[in-house]
């Protein structure tokens, strides 16, 4: 307790130049393993000079490459808050005390949840009259997940729920390739999600990589740049690696994609332009 | 002179006593010397303000505007809207806002109002009420340090749009980078 406390206010000290909403939270994070309760607290502070109202939200997390949703249900149902809305005056800190207990009949699988720490001003914004006036109030949230695992035997599995490659890349414009994974094992899978390009002159390479929670969807997406010298149809061929405990067989899919360099299409107009122009003879005028 | 001796006696019995009662020995032996270890965990810590014109407020007043459906656009910097990161551990922040900017019951959709820059030519995008990352493993600061991104915003006003204050919350979160996967199987 003495160290959280020696820490707090070397941090406010740091930060006593800090205006406007501010909010921290320590530690950023929990990790509880093969326990079914667990009791934490995490320290909300305001390093701010204005008064701030702060709300706790238990939230489950659903994070890809694109989304972070934080939606009720699953982990969140586990997690219980001691006091979710309290007032903090600047330097002012509080210890949210929280419980996680995990029912008894609930088979094993990793799980996070999350504690969603919302400051917001305390003032209410005035109408200074005549015309239409535009306030807009500043909130700072910390998440704070709560990353549960629990014991048992794992099963490791993701399923590759879909694949799309662009039909058509017109060069310098890139492409974007988007395939969706859903974990239908029970554990948290990192995987490597590889796409080779293989073209009538050349082959590319891009990857990418993420995690997904067992019964999650992860949409990923991956970007390709064409260089200036590629053309024609190229197969792209996917490969997603996985295997958070022993390598998993890899997730393959292949499909097409047409590439057109920019600066043929210009030519190819240019050339078009020429021949219309030839093929009218414009006589040139003689002053 | 004899009827002084009984005061003087008893002043010398006095100072005897006051004397002795203040007496402290001196020590020949050397002293240890009383040493202490002070010592602190600094713990990892997420902190995220937001500011307006480097104002001690939490509000971003836009003041009056007209309602030409032409789009303003206040760019970010200190004299404008900037994000500070204060935390010990890389970030991803994200951005979102609680709803349309609203007068009553007049609404001005969340679209009219966008973002963009953050320090990484963000382009300019429409607020939403769901979460949108705008910088990914951001940080940490040099010890001691911190850092700031400045964020231009954008409005327009529809035609006909009643007068009156319209208000909306935007919102800045920051979740350590990683930090909702487990660390290790």
């Amino acid at each position: 307790m003495r160290r959280v406390v020696v820490t707090l206010i070397l941090l406010l000290f740091l930060l006593s130049s800090v205006s406007a909403v501010s909010l921290l939270a320590s530690p950023p994070r929990f990790e509880i393993k093969n326990t079914s309760h667990f009791s934490g607290k995490v320290t909300v502070t305001n390093f701010g000079n204005e008064t701030i109202e702060v709300t706790i939200d238990k939230k489950r997390i659903l994070k890809d490459k694109i989304h972070l949703l934080l939606v009720d249900g699953g982990a969140s149902d586990w997690i219980k808050v001691k006091e979710t809305r309290f007032t903090l005056k600047p330097r002012e800190y509080k210890d949210v005390h929280f419980e996680v207990n995990v029912p008894s009949n609930y088979n094993y699988r990793d799980a996070v949840g999350a504690l969603v720490i919302r400051a917001t001003p305390k003032t209410t914004p005035q109408s200074k009259g005549g015309g239409a006036q535009f306030v807009i109030m500043q909130g700072a949230e910390v998440i704070v997940p709560i990353v549960i695992g629990l014991p048992g035997p794992i099963k490791e599995s993701l399923k590759l729920e879909n694949f799309k490659a662009p039909l058509v890349i017109v060069t310098p414009l890139p492409g974007e390739f988007k395939y969706t994974l859903k974990n239908t094992g029970n554990t948290y899978q990192n995987f490597t999600g590889t796409i080779t390009l293989n073209g009538w002159f050349n082959t590319a390479k891009i990857n990418s990589t993420g995690g997904v929670y067992p019964g999650d969807n992860y949409t990923d997406i991956i970007t390709w740049r064409p260089g200036l010298w590629d053309l024609g149809v190229y197969g792209a061929d996917a490969k997603i690696e996985y295997g958070r405990y022993n390598p998993q067989k890899p997730l393959e899919t292949t499909s097409q994609v047409i590439v057109i360099p920019g600066w043929l299409v210009i030519l190819i107009i240019l050339l078009i332009i020429l021949k219309f122009l030839r093929r009218k003879k414009i006589p040139i005028k003689i002053n | 002179m004899k009827d002084f001796l009984p005061i003087l006696l008893l002043a010398g019995i006095i100072m005897l006593i006051v004397g002795m009662a203040y007496y402290e020995p001196v020590n020949a032996q050397v002293s240890e010397s009383a040493t202490q270890t002070l010592q602190a965990n600094v713990t990892e810590t997420v902190a995220i303000t937001a500011t307006w014109n480097s104002a001690e407020n939490g509000t971003i007043d836009l003041g009056n505007l007209p309602a030409d459906n032409v789009e303003k656009e206040w760019q970010g910097g200190n004299t404008a809207e900037e994000v500070h990161s204060y935390s010990n551990v890389a970030i991803d922040l994200y951005v979102r806002a609680s709803g349309n900017l609203t007068n009553g019951t007049n609404n001005i959709t969340i679209s009219n109002l966008k973002y963009a820059d953050y320090g990484a030519s963000v382009a300019k995008t429409s607020f939403t009420t769901t979460y949108v990352q705008v910088l990914g493993n951001w940080g940490p600061p040099e010890h001691l340090g911190s850092l700031t991104v400045p964020v231009d915003l954008y409005l327009t006003v529809p035609l006909g749009a009643r007068p009156g204050l319209y208000t909306t919350t935007i919102y800045h979160a920051a979740v350590q980078a990683g930090g909702t996967a487990p660390s290790s199987p």
